[in-house]
């Protein structure tokens, strides 16, 4: 019996987060059962109503889709997708109106209620900020119990792309990414270590587009947009696959590699705030004698070809 | 011939630092500082450079400097690294007496001068000729800037061993030990004016070139192709040096990152490095206090002080390359 697995994506979307949520929903393996948002790449009620347009564009109007933290817990919320995502998070290709209205439910609540009344443990899929998560850890905690696993886009291991130590989603609510990093649940990081090296060319962007669905084209104009600030700004070889890595680690673990290890955030830096502070060689242990929670599994490398591949079929499978 | 003053700390490549300074034809030593740092006290890190001077029969002055950090650690707060020698005492026993002993009590004396005052002086004297090197906690450099601002300006060019940045750490995850001990004095100098080369673990405790890390294949060469004094106390010396680092830290060998870095001083071309950019110290920071960040200008968050470049980082070594030409100083060819 191939049983799916259940999980809520929590998200900002960005070009990005709409290819996750592009790939989630094309997967036998995965069932979305709710969607929720976070202020990040941009502000709530834009990234809300880009969640809702990106479903309503793959003609998912079932999945229901709550607002959630407007700002992070206790930072002034720093939108961080201007130069990015553009001025509506989500700019360059032509969107469809909103086929549904969001929940009347907040994230927080919606999240509780998909988690309450699930029979299997749910996993989470986290790809911006993490304040939403950290709240639900702060007043249900009780919930972890039927909460699989967490997969993240978030930090890095030796780099980050907000500040030279930091990325983005991890540094705009540090404080919440420290609450989720310590719950106790296992992780899985999917950060910049591993997206730098998910990368898809203009040439290969061609062969997406070529494929000629809808959706395929789609995709290849959210990547034409996105992809601008990878190759003018950080001088990568393609466009950089930051959230949709999330996905793919759970539908393909045996393409990344990995060292499973103590991860935490600094949340006290001048210069390194928000930063994963990510333990491979267990020096915690090794020199300060310290017991340490083997908390994430970090992704640090894939196979790209077959990473593209799998996206691209994807991509074609829908409508 | 190059010019070199050579700050120190003393602890086990340190040692072969000074030897390869005393051996090799194109440096000249003029005068090696000592900090407290990696090997305990001052005292033991004077009498450490002055027992390896001695036995290279050269006369190279040796300056004591700095006791403390700039600002000390408050205990507690970053812990101690007790484990470290309770589990290398357990694998290794007494053998582990070799590593960073207690040491005879040098035949010569240190100078009376003040390391603080004899860099300042130095630099003085021969502003844009002279070139330092520190394979140390950068606290006597940090206090001579200090003191006199000046003579960032007058060291011809600094090689400062210090730092990660695509690598773990080797005290934390994040940091390495040089700069995590004294992380004041590492900001007050990547902040200055000196023209600085810094060399991080990223070229010497790095797997990727264990080809620059010394084995006993490299002690059995020494022994077999040069004889000697210095020889023998390498051969005699460094092998729980080797086990340690290899046990311990899983590397292919000792790793030389003394030593490659005063070697740089008169052969850059062992390494490639980044362009010039501004490096800072996190000193905040419950867990990244002492972490070296570098803006390279490819996050949105850019170099907080525009035209400040002064610093190029070592990316990569010619490993091989490298150990030869130590071996062969060593032996004397």
């Amino acid at each position: 019996m191939n049983k799916k697995i259940p999980i809520i994506i929590d998200c900002d979307p960005g070009h990005d987060d709409a290819m996750a949520i592009l790939w989630a929903l094309a997967s036998p393996q995965l069932e979305i059962r709710a969607v929720t948002t976070v202020a990040g790449n941009q502000t709530i009620e834009k990234v809300t109503v880009n969640t809702i347009k990106v479903l309503t564009k793959a003609c998912r109007l079932d999945i229901p889709v709550a607002m959630g933290a407007k700002q992070p817990l206790v930072r002034k919320l720093v939108v961080g997708g201007e130069v990015v995502h553009g001025d509506s998070g989500l700019e360059g290709p032509i969107l469809p109106e909103c086929g549904f209205e969001p929940s009347k439910l907040t994230a927080l609540e919606l999240l509780i209620k998909t988690i309450e009344e699930s029979e299997e443990k749910i996993t989470l899929v986290p790809i911006g900020p993490l304040t939403n998560i950290a709240i639900l850890f702060i007043v249900r905690p009780d919930l972890k119990e039927k909460i699989e696993r967490i997969s993240i886009m978030g930090g890095g291991a030796y780099m980050g792309n907000w500040t030279p130590a930091a990325e983005y989603n991890i540094w705009a609510d540090p404080e919440a990414a420290k609450v989720v990093f310590n719950s106790g649940l296992p992780i899985i990081m999917a950060g910049l270590d591993v997206t730098h090296k998910a990368y898809i060319t203009r040439e290969e962007n061609e062969i997406l587009r070529a494929q000629g669905n809808e959706i395929s084209v789609f995709a290849a104009e959210l990547i034409d947009y996105f992809s601008r600030y990878h190759y003018e700004v950080e001088g990568f070889p393609g466009c950089t696959m930051h959230d949709p890595t999330a996905i793919a680690a759970l539908l393909y673990p045996e393409i990344f590699t990995s060292v499973t290890c103590n991860v935490d955030v600094e949340v006290s830096g001048e210069l390194t705030t928000g930063m994963t502070v990510v333990d491979t060689i267990g020096y915690k242990e090794k020199i300060f004698g310290e017991k340490v929670d083997k908390n994430t599994t970090v992704l640090f490398n894939v196979d790209r070809k077959k990473y593209v591949e799998a996206f691209f079929e994807a991509m074609k499978a829908l409508n | 011939m190059a010019d070199v003053i050579l700050d120190i700390d003393s602890v086990g490549d340190d040692i072969l630092a000074v030897l390869y300074g005393a051996l090799h034809k194109k440096i000249n030593l003029l005068g090696i500082t000592t900090v407290n740092g990696a090997c305990g006290s001052i005292e033991q890190a004077v009498n450490v450079a002055l027992n390896t001077v001695e036995l290279t029969g050269r006369n190279i002055p040796v300056y004591a400097g700095a006791d403390k950090m700039l600002a000390p650690k408050m205990a507690g707060v970053d812990g101690d690294p007790v484990n470290f020698d309770e589990e290398l005492r357990w694998k290794f026993g007494e053998r582990l007496d070799k590593f960073n002993e207690t040491v005879k009590k040098p035949e010569r004396e240190a100078e009376k001068t003040h390391a603080v005052d004899y860099l300042i002086q130095a630099f003085n004297e021969r502003p844009g000729e002279i070139i330092l090197v520190t394979t140390g906690p950068v606290t006597n450099i940090a206090l001579a800037v200090q003191k006199d601002p000046s003579i960032a300006g007058k060291v011809k060019e600094a090689y400062i061993l210090g730092g990660a940045f695509q690598i773990s750490g080797n005290i934390t995850p994040v940091t390495e030990y040089n700069i995590w001990a004294d992380p004041e004095a590492a900001k007050i100098v990547l902040n200055s004016d000196m023209k600085i080369t810094l060399v991080p673990l990223d070229v010497c405790e790095n797997n990727r070139y264990a080809d620059g890390m010394m084995t006993r294949d490299h002690l059995a060469e020494m022994k077999y192709e040069g004889k000697g004094a210095i020889v023998d106390y390498i051969a005699d010396k460094f092998p729980i040096y080797i086990d340690i680092w290899r046990e311990f830290f899983q590397l292919g060998g000792f790793p030389m990152d003394d030593v490659i870095t005063l070697a740089l001083a008169v052969d850059p071309e062992l390494c490639e490095y980044t362009e010039k950019v501004f490096v800072d110290v996190e000193l905040e920071g419950d867990i990244a206090r002492g972490q070296t960040v570098a803006y390279f200008g490819k996050q949105i968050v850019r170099n907080p002080k525009k035209e400040h470049k002064n610093t190029r980082i070592a990316r990569s070594i010619d490993g091989k390359k490298f150990m030869d030409l130590f071996v062969k100083t060593i032996i004397g060819q």
